[in-house]
């Protein structure tokens, strides 16, 4: 009988969970709550997508900013030229994204292991330096957006709450495509090329069309964050969307959370963006900024003692809970 | 003739402290299967201890240069032990089963720690640094090509140093042990060989060369900044890439290679020089496509 | 009853001294790397309102709302958004960096929030759109470079190689400062664009050697300033070293060491003891114990505001009233610390005073003090 209760306390967890953060920012409203909580879901979405390749398909991506860019820089250069909605961007993001996603996919799926994350590194480093020499897309100076006016056909919002739900809608959207996959065919198939490639390949799996498939998607999911990110902060330039650390800290949000279960990301964000907060807050303000430092440490504590992430954690408390 | 010899110069100082960090990441990988990724990182506490260094010996009145490069040289060397083999006794070894992708994202944040260190903690850490020239500055203007002799004594040295390393792995006792733990732990630790003494030697000898890597940069360029790391590491790892992981020659090479390929970058393409970069990683990546194993090829074909 | 006289009197007195309070913006980068200056000019603009304050004719009570923009374009929208969207401020002095005041323009002008540039140096800020809101005291890139062009061609360099990183900082000043040498005369050798965090530059100043320069001309920051000016030395190169504002500061001395002997640099602004009435503002600065110096902008971000504070007493704590206020019809050699402040179309001060330095033994010393002009020492060819 014990499984069925922990499914139902589980069940129970998550609509309690689900509901704290749609009334979110009807209980806190101060910007900065709203602010971080924002974060939280940008990040889980990131990690997500994050999550669909490099937990449940085994292929490691350091270079997730490059379709993050590719979602921000598309929505916007259509904005401003040709004063194209963003929701209609943000489409059209991920469609770039998808088509970028197999370019690399192409050549890159021939390596594996640390050549495919390397690969990664050295696209991303690529593309940052092509966009901040590339003067149509705002070259090193960014890209500025249009503000026509406010309102969900805009994608943008007088206060936070607007971007509140387009956020969180975007995350369910993430979590209803991984928990699809993951029980349709793809998701057996990557767990196959997960474990091991060459037998996976010689079971008839096509590992290769699976794998793009999975860049694909998470490419996608990994663009619609991006042009909501712009919709967000209104401002766009390389350094800020297409960084290597921001690669580092998708694939930690979803490594440190938990990589290929379907919470681990959402544990992973809602742990690390309060922290990484929290260690700028209280120690940035003393002028010789430690933050850096200490969300360093933090992380390799738990990433040396919990090996498997918070997940893993959160199974052993609540295994010795549900003991006693 | 003469600006061919001045690029050969600039590319072969490149390569040399490349290959110098490449060989550091060739090592881990060879023992432990890891990738090593504050390795650029330990570059730079090398050559900040070997400041301190200088800094300390010239307040007490020490100026004869001699003294003073090696009191570098030592300081470098002492503090690139020390950060290696802490980053292999408790953050790597620990986590030996985890998935490699752990031991990456660790060995990251452990290089953001001593960059950041180096940040805060060094006196006005956050601009560059001078370095002092302790080698003579004198030299040759051949027309375009300027030949210093410090720039000789320095390939010089790293070339030596090089081959000491090989002669060590080939030669020693301990290098049979390296190679053994290399080849398969398991048969290592059954022949007797202490296994995490092994892998902590390991993790000095990289980190002694790049302790050289970090001061052959700083008497090179005559300045250094916390940051100079980050670019070395990923260009080293990019390095080792090339050549093979856990392939000594195969990282000499590559390191060489992707110094190479950035100065034809630079100056015989017909874009401008910021693409350079661009130019070295694209060039990286389809040898990658088209030999995923490295151009040497890796240790050993057990990674299908 | 006597007791009602007295709080009579207090009521009295008190309504004739309380003035309505004015809610006003400062905006500039108060941590990270250019928190010094943004430090530097929070401090000036405070020293500013306090000054307004203690005056007893002035007609309105100032209050001065501090803002971060971290010298990051996202922050800088954000604090932009939050003054703009603020009814209770009516205008603001605002951004030392470029990059943010190029993102936070566009929010000023969807606010209607009058604002004053105290620091940026990019010409788009005020050139770029037409925003009535829009105003700079600081000069441009254009400014110090038509100095520098012209500098350098009457020092008799006829033929200047030049390496700039590819930032908007670097590629404005590549323009600007190629436009005004070729004007006066002068041949550009070769133009190198380098990324901002490059660490090595041999194989580009190996080339530059090739094209036999009779000075390199240096559009950047001190970071790879530094590394441009030791590896010159490197390989041999021994030719003038020309700057910008980017390298005027005591870093870029640090760590040259004597290498940085000789080099050139020009700035807007003069150090604050040779402005006419700076004497006077350092004095102040002082008195009130800011534990930061004003830096070389605070001088700016004062004079800005006092030319906010100006106009809203003149027109009242009204944002259109005072872009009316601020409008070239009224700004015209209006007398201030930093010398007189006159605005075109696009807000922008015509008269700013461009300062050119050298560094003579570890110092950036003002070219006119200097032995190099005196003839005692001689500029590299």
């Amino acid at each position: 009988m014990r499984p069925r209760t922990s499914g139902l306390s589980l069940q129970a967890a998550v609509a309690l969970l689900a509901a704290a953060v749609l009334g979110w920012p009807l209980i806190f409203r101060g910007p900065y709550p709203q602010h971080i909580m924002i974060l939280i879901l940008l990040n889980a979405l990131l990690g997500t997508a994050w999550n669909i390749l490099g937990g449940f398909a085994g292929q490691i991506s350091l270079g997730q900013a490059i379709f993050f860019g590719a979602g921000a820089y598309t929505s916007t250069l259509l904005a401003q030229h040709a004063e194209i909605s963003p929701w209609i961007g943000l489409v059209a993001g991920a469609l770039v994204a998808i088509v970028i996603a197999i370019a690399i996919g192409g050549p890159c799926f021939r390596l594996s292991g640390h050549y495919f994350a390397i690969a990664t590194i050295a696209l991303g480093e690529i593309a940052a330096i092509a966009v901040t020499n590339w003067d149509y897309a705002g070259g090193a100076v960014g890209l500025f957006l249009p503000v026509e006016g406010t309102g969900l056909a805009q994608m943008k919002f007088d206060d936070k709450r607007g971007y509140h739900y387009v956020i969180c809608a975007l995350l369910v959207l993430a979590l209803a495509v991984t928990v699809w996959l993951r029980g349709a065919r793809a998701g057996y198939y990557w767990r196959a090329i997960r474990e091991d490639q060459a037998a996976a390949r010689s079971a008839g799996v096509p590992a290769t069309r699976y794998k793009l498939l999975a860049i694909s998607i998470s490419a996608a999911l990994t663009a619609m964050a991006g042009t909501f990110y712009a919709q967000y902060v209104l401002f766009i330039d390389p350094p800020s969307v297409l960084p290597l650390s921001l690669s580092i800290q998708i694939c930690l949000v979803a490594v440190l959370g938990g990589a290929g279960t379907l919470l681990g990301p959402l544990l992973g964000a809602a742990v690390l963006v309060p922290l990484s907060a929290a260690t700028s807050v209280l120690l940035g303000g003393s002028g010789r900024s430690l933050d850096l430092v200490v969300y360093g440490a933090l992380i390799m504590v738990i990433a040396v003692f919990e090996p498997s992430g918070l997940v893993g954690l959160w199974r052993r408390i609540s295994a010795t809970v549900s003991r006693n | 003739m003469a600006l061919l010899g001045q690029y050969a110069m600039n590319g072969a100082m490149l390569g040399m402290m490349y290959a110098l960090v490449a060989v550091g990441f060739t090592l881990f990988f060879g023992v432990l299967d890891v990738i090593q990724f504050s390795h650029g990182d330990v570059v730079a506490a090398g050559a900040f201890a070997g400041l301190l260094a200088y800094a300390a010996l010239s307040f007490f009145g020490v100026h004869a240069p001699g003294v003073l490069l090696l009191a570098v040289i030592l300081a470098a060397a002492l503090a690139t032990i020390v950060v290696g083999v802490l980053v292999a006794r408790f953050l790597v070894l620990p986590i030996k089963g985890a998935p490699q992708l752990n031991v990456l994202l660790v060995t990251l944040m452990m290089g953001t720690v001593v960059r950041e260190c180096i940040r805060l903690f060094f006196p006005n850490g956050s601009q560059p640094q001078r370095f002092p020239a302790l080698l003579p500055s004198s030299g040759w203007n051949l027309g375009a090509f300027y030949l210093r002799f410090d720039n000789v004594i320095l390939l010089t040295c790293g070339g030596l140093l090089i081959a000491a390393t090989h002669l060590l792995i080939t030669r020693t006792r301990l290098g049979l042990a390296i190679r053994a733990v290399a080849q398969d732990e398991e048969t290592a630790r059954t022949m007797g060989i202490d296994f995490k003494r092994v892998v902590l030697v390991t993790f000095a000898l990289g980190s002694v060369l790049a302790a050289f890597a970090g001061v052959m940069d700083g008497l090179y360029y005559n300045e250094v900044f916390f940051g100079m790391g980050l670019l070395l590491g990923v260009i080293g790892f990019a390095a080792a890439i090339l050549g093979g992981l856990g392939n000594l020659y195969g990282a000499i090479v590559g390191g060489f290679l992707f110094a190479a390929l950035q100065t034809v970058g630079a100056v015989a393409l017909p874009f401008a020089s910021a693409y350079k970069d661009v130019f070295a990683f694209g060039v990286v990546i389809v040898l990658m496509a088209v030999r995923p194993t490295g151009l040497i090829g890796e240790r050993v074909s057990e990674r299908v | 009853m006597r007791f009602a006289a007295v709080a009579l009197i207090a009521l009295l007195s008190f309504a004739a001294r309380a003035k309505e309070t004015v809610r006003i913006a400062f905006i500039g980068p108060l941590t990270g790397g250019n928190s010094a200056i943004g430090l530097g000019g929070r401090n000036s603009a405070d020293l500013a309102v306090r000054l307004r304050n203690a005056d007893a004719k002035a007609k309105y009570t100032y209050d001065l709302v501090v803002l971060d923009d971290e010298c990051k374009p996202d922050a800088g929208v954000q604090m932009a958004t939050k003054a703009g969207s603020d009814r209770t401020i009516v205008g603001g002095v605002t951004n030392y960096c470029s990059v943010v005041a190029m993102a936070a323009v566009d929010t000023y002008h969807r606010f209607g929030l009058p604002v004053i540039v105290w620091g940026a140096v990019l010409p788009d800020i005020t050139y770029k759109n037409d925003f009535k809101e829009v105003h700079r005291v600081n000069g441009t890139m254009i400014n110090q470079n038509q100095t520098n062009a012209k500098f350098m061609s009457e020092h008799g360099y006829k033929n200047v190689a030049i390496i700039h990183d590819t930032t908007d900082y670097g590629k404005g000043h590549d323009k600007y400062f190629t436009q005004f040498f070729t004007q006066s005369g002068g041949k550009i050798a070769g133009d190198f664009g380098v990324t901002a965090d490059q660490q090595d530059f041999t194989a580009e100043l190996t080339q530059l050697k090739g094209l036999k320069p009779d000075a390199l001309y240096f559009g950047g920051l001190t970071p790879i300033g530094v590394r441009i000016r030791a590896q010159m030395d490197k390989l041999g190169l021994g030719v003038q070293f020309d700057g910008t504002s980017g390298i005027v500061n005591d870093d870029f001395i640090k760590a040259l060491g004597p290498n940085a002997e000789g080099a050139l640099a020009f700035r807007e602004g003069a150090p604050a003891e040779k402005l006419a009435h700076g004497k006077e503002f350092l004095e102040q600065y002082n008195k009130q114990g800011y534990t930061q110096p004003p830096e070389a902008y605070g001088p700016f971000a004062y004079a800005a505001a006092v030319l906010l504070m100006d106009a809203i007493e003149k027109a009242g704590p009204d944002r259109k009233k005072i872009i009316a206020q601020l409008s070239p019809a009224h700004v015209k050699d209006v007398e201030s610390i930093v010398g007189k402040i006159t605005f075109d179309d696009h807000g922008q001060n015509t008269v700013p005073v461009i300062t050119k330095y050298v560094v003579q033994d570890g110092k950036w010393v003002m070219w006119e003090d200097s032995e190099y002009a005196s003839g005692k020492r001689k500029l590299a060819k």
